[in-house]
């Protein structure tokens, strides 16, 4: 079954809806939204690293998602037994089942978000983090993607966004080998999704590199620590929010093919109004929030 | 890294040139063509070719900036939704709607309201319409449609925040169909306003399961709509309301973070009386939330609780104080750092990260020094890395003379993370600590933070140790600030140089040697050379070493001499290991490469130095190189090393030699 709870904010005022849901009148407790990595040692020291200057001035960051990829044809078929799938659809506008949406979910924009939607909210939140940038987004977005030109996939499988924030350090989103590379004036230093850190000579204790996405003993700790204190989790709704929100920043700007300039304080785009009517989408019947 | 950084900027550069190329050539569309493409999508359906779907979404990115083809494409979207087009057709073209529909678009849009099979798609366009007749729509529409159409709509009414709608709605929670009633509850919470808090206040204690949550949450967001509009004392009524002992802890939970967020003046109380109370959970939510209010009072308040509470509120008041300004919270957070209770320290340890002045440092280097666990080392080293100023960086320096040695090479570690430059004249003296883990430290501090003016004290370390340990490290840290400082690197050759000349002991100079590659010149390599002859063992065997690690192609020649001419076999294998290794570098010219294996080959009598030339001719992009390992197919030694050897070459060879590359690897894998 194709895991569609893990990635369920597909638009950015669903994500202000669930913040704001989250934060005053959460009912059920601290949130431990993600990422996982915030809670072990490799990025925790590259983002530390960054942030107290051990490369300068920081001036580039360079997010990359990985390959994409997956097609087929969707056509109608009869839903397969046992399988609910009209609970599966969820918000999504109807359509026939297939095993290609299914399976594909990922690469549609009624289910998916593509790959900046799903592997950027993980990356993109270690950047911020390092950024220093956790509550607010970047400003001002261009890029292109090379989306399929056949089947039913129909989000960008190359995608390659340059944005920048405020203070003129740039982010660039692109589909190279899933890792995070941070530039200063006076080095780089790269952490790959296996936690691997480049280069070596920045490490004194070799054991804090090669910690990667797989160890979740520090996010479960930390998620138990703030069931206690009834504290924000280290990547607490805000700040998961905001990383979602460049990713929906970064595709709206693909999709509409033109550069963008967001507003992170009132949460709208500048003088595009096309552009912030998509940060909206109607749910399917009995869902909403 | 300066070159790659170049290489990054050029490629970031070479993207932008693209995207404006892009744009220069973006797919331009006339009237005629956006009619017939929408005419044509009228019989589009699931499993199709999407390319008109994509062409669509061109069109729509296109007309962006043209108000006169907008409205015309709009017109075609609308005759299509009006015709008997297919469900998927007109689902694609209320998704383009969602983006560029307007005025001219809702009557048919409402239409399709009125329709079951088309409502889905229909409320999908209209739901960011900003347009004055849409909303009118959606509420002529509600007394028109089916239960769930009904509920579609007052979904969109509520996310809309439609005020005009709020009468309506009041009327709707006594609606018999259970999912409408709950979902006007809900709408009216989303547009909040004094008519619908009082609505659902009245609804709220007569309402029971589901109905009640669901009026529940509603209240909470008209509280949040008072707040939003600065009307804090009626959020405060709700919030009071809602905090009554009567209601469940759950609720009470959520009004009490309202109330902390809702800036009233009553809120500072509302917190110290929930810190007072025996429930834990609305106490956590208290002080986490303390954030919220500014003010000394509130600052002082907690204070005074900080220095009565239990060890478990302890832990949630230092983390709650550490980030607030004012009088008292630096002492009463130190005075927490001796608890017994573990938790306690470990908060106030990273509290005090927060606080960042000298005094703080201090106070963490002693506690450093009584640590118990690792886990409290890790955590106090974490929050001096994380304390920002060079006041914290002298403290910590300070601190480092009178801790004991495993603390003291903590210390240094910290201050090299820091990048505290300052420090270089403290650490060298570090460098001739008696224990061996300190001086490397300091060495490794001084390898990462000195100038090249820090070198001739640096070279003292280095020619004055006895320890092996401590030598290495010192080349090591006089490599890296040599690296560092290339604008220097005459200068620096010359204070070798004159060090080697003044320098009689043997162990000095060979270490001096092998500090040459880190300046690679010519005066460098002649030295190199001539030690490579000296009468001593231990000089030769250090010059041989230094020379097979030599950055610069020009050694390749002494090398060569090296592997022909030396007895000892450890260095001719050492010196044939630093030719391969000087060839395989790249910009080196093939042709040239493969003349030199060839000597190379001439001289090689051990299966080893074979196939070290072997792995060597691999990466050549020559097809003679063939010919030579040709030769070693022959040596039964070898055999399976020559034979990769050729496949190797026939592949770097056939991505410039089409014809002759594949031809000649097949044929030499016959031979293998």
């Amino acid at each position: 079954m194709a895991r569609r709870d893990e990635h369920p904010c597909r638009s950015c005022r669903k994500g202000c809806v669930l913040r704001k849901t989250v934060l005053p009148h959460d009912c059920r407790g601290p949130n431990a939204c993600r990422d996982q990595r915030r809670s072990n040692r490799s990025h925790r020291f590259v983002a530390e690293a960054v942030r107290r200057g051990a490369i300068g001035r920081l001036h580039t960051i360079i997010v990359s998602f990985g390959g994409w990829g997956g097609n087929g044809i969707a056509r109608g078929e009869p839903v397969r037994r046992g399988f609910d799938y009209d609970r599966w659809l969820g918000q999504a506008p109807w359509a026939p089942y297939s095993p290609v949406r299914v399976d594909l979910w990922r690469n549609h924009w009624d289910t998916g978000a593509g790959p900046i939607a799903d592997m950027g909210p993980h990356f993109l939140d270690i950047a911020q983090w390092a950024h220093d940038s956790e509550y607010s987004a970047a400003v001002e977005y261009e890029g292109h993607g090379q989306f399929p030109t056949d089947g039913f996939a129909n989000v960008p499988f190359k995608v390659d966004v340059l944005a920048r924030y405020r203070d003129g350090v740039l982010i660039r989103m692109d589909s190279g080998n899933k890792g995070i590379r941070f530039e200063g004036d006076q080095g780089w230093i790269h952490i790959d999704d296996f936690g691997n850190i480049t280069p070596r000579k920045m490490l004194r204790d070799s054991s804090v590199s090669g910690i990667g996405y797989t160890y979740m003993a520090g996010h479960v700790r930390n998620f138990l620590d703030c069931v206690r204190s009834r504290r924000q989790p280290a990547s607490g709704p805000e700040i998961s929010h905001r990383s979602h929100t460049i990713a929906h920043c970064a595709n709206i700007c693909l999709r509409l093919g033109r550069k963008l300039q967001w507003d992170p304080e009132g949460e709208r785009f500048v003088n595009d109004d096309d552009a912030n009517r998509m940060l909206a989408r109607t749910m399917r019947v009995p869902w909403g929030v | 890294m300066n070159s790659r950084n170049i290489c990054r900027k050029l490629i970031v550069s070479a993207l932008l040139g693209a995207l404006v190329c892009c744009a220069a050539f973006a797919e331009s569309f006339t009237r005629g063509q956006i009619k017939e493409i929408l005419s044509d999508f009228r019989s589009y359906d699931y499993g199709k070719d999407p390319t008109p779907t994509h062409t669509i979404n061109k069109i729509v990115q296109f007309i962006y900036d043209k108000p006169q083809l907008r409205s015309f494409t709009e017109k075609q979207m609308i005759a299509l939704l009006e015709s008997d087009a297919t469900f998927r057709a007109k689902q694609f073209v209320c998704q383009q709607l969602w983006i560029i529909g307007s005025d001219e678009s809702a009557p048919v849009l409402e239409k399709m309201l009125l329709d079951a099979t088309t409502a889905e798609m229909a409320c999908y366009a209209l739901r960011t319409n900003p347009s004055d007749a849409v909303a009118r729509a959606l509420r002529e529409a509600l007394d028109r449609v089916g239960d769930q159409t009904q509920v579609r709509i007052i979904n969109l009414l509520g996310d809309r925040k439609d005020a005009r709608s709020v009468e309506r709605l009041i009327a709707l929670i006594e609606a018999e169909h259970t999912h409408v009633a709950l979902t006007a509850a809900d709408a009216l919470g989303k547009i909040g306003g004094d008519e619908a808090a009082e609505t659902i206040r009245k609804a709220r204690t007569a309402a029971s399961g589901d109905m009640h949550a669901v009026l529940t949450r509603a209240y909470l967001r008209c509280a949040e709509y008072y707040v939003r509009n600065k009307q804090s004392g009626e959020a405060m009524a709700i919030y009071t309301e809602l905090l009554d002992n009567s209601e469940s802890l759950l609720t009470r939970r959520a009004a009490l973070v309202g109330a902390l967020h809702s800036n009233d003046r009553l809120a500072a109380d509302l917190m110290i009386a929930a810190i007072e109370q025996d429930e834990p959970v609305l106490r956590a939510t208290a002080i986490a939330n303390s954030t919220a209010l500014k003010g000394a009072e509130v600052t002082r308040k907690l204070v005074t609780k900080l220095r009565t509470a239990a060890p478990s509120t302890q832990v949630q008041l230092v983390e709650a104080l550490a980030y607030r300004d004012g009088p008292g919270v630096k002492d009463a957070i130190k005075a927490v750092v001796g608890s017994k209770d573990v938790r306690v320290r470990m908060a106030a340890f990273n509290g005090l990260a927060e606080m960042g002045d000298a005094s703080c440092a201090t106070l963490l280097c002693n506690a450093l020094k009584k640590a118990q666990t690792q886990t409290e080392v890790d955590t106090i080293l974490a929050s001096l890395r994380r304390m920002q100023g060079d006041e914290i960086s002298r403290a910590i320096l300070n601190a480092i003379e009178d801790a004991d040695p495993s603390t003291k090479t903590q210390l240094i570690h910290v201050i090299s993370d820091r990048g505290y430059g300052q420090a270089v004249q403290e650490l060298l003296k570090l460098c001739r600590n008696d224990e061996t883990s300190v001086a490397k430290a300091a060495l490794q501090a001084v390898g990462t933070l000195a100038s090249h003016r820090a070198l001739p004290q640096l070279l003292d370390v280095l020619l004055d140790s006895q320890d092996r340990t401590v030598q290495t490290e010192a080349i090591r840290a006089a490599t890296a600030v040599i690296r560092r400082s290339s604008h220097h690197s005459g200068d620096i050759a010359r204070l070798i140089q004159r060090r080697l000349d003044n320098t009689a002991g043997i162990p000095a100079r060979c270490s001096l040697l092998r500090l040459l590659p880190a300046v690679p010149n010519d005066m460098s390599l002649q030295r190199l050379k001539a030690a490579a002859k000296d009468s001593h063992p231990s000089i030769r065997d250090a010059a041989v070493r230094t020379l097979a690690k030599y950055p610069d192609p020009a050694a390749t020649d002494s090398l060569l001499q090296i592997f022909q001419t030396a007895a000892d076999k450890a260095h001719r294998i050492v010196a044939l290991d630093g030719c391969v290794r000087l060839l395989k570098a790249d910009g080196t010219d093939p042709e040239g490469a493969v003349r030199f294996y060839e000597r190379l080959v001439r001289h090689a009598s051990t299966p080893a130095e074979k196939k070290l030339i072997l792995s060597g001719l691999a990466e050549v992009r020559h097809p003679t190189a063939l010919g030579i390992v040709q030769d070693f197919m022959k040596d039964n030694a070898v055999k399976p090393e020559a034979s990769l050897a050729v496949i190797a070459i026939a592949r770097n060879t056939a991505a410039m030699d089409p014809p002759t590359g594949p031809s000649t690897a097949r044929n030499d894998q016959g031979l293998g």
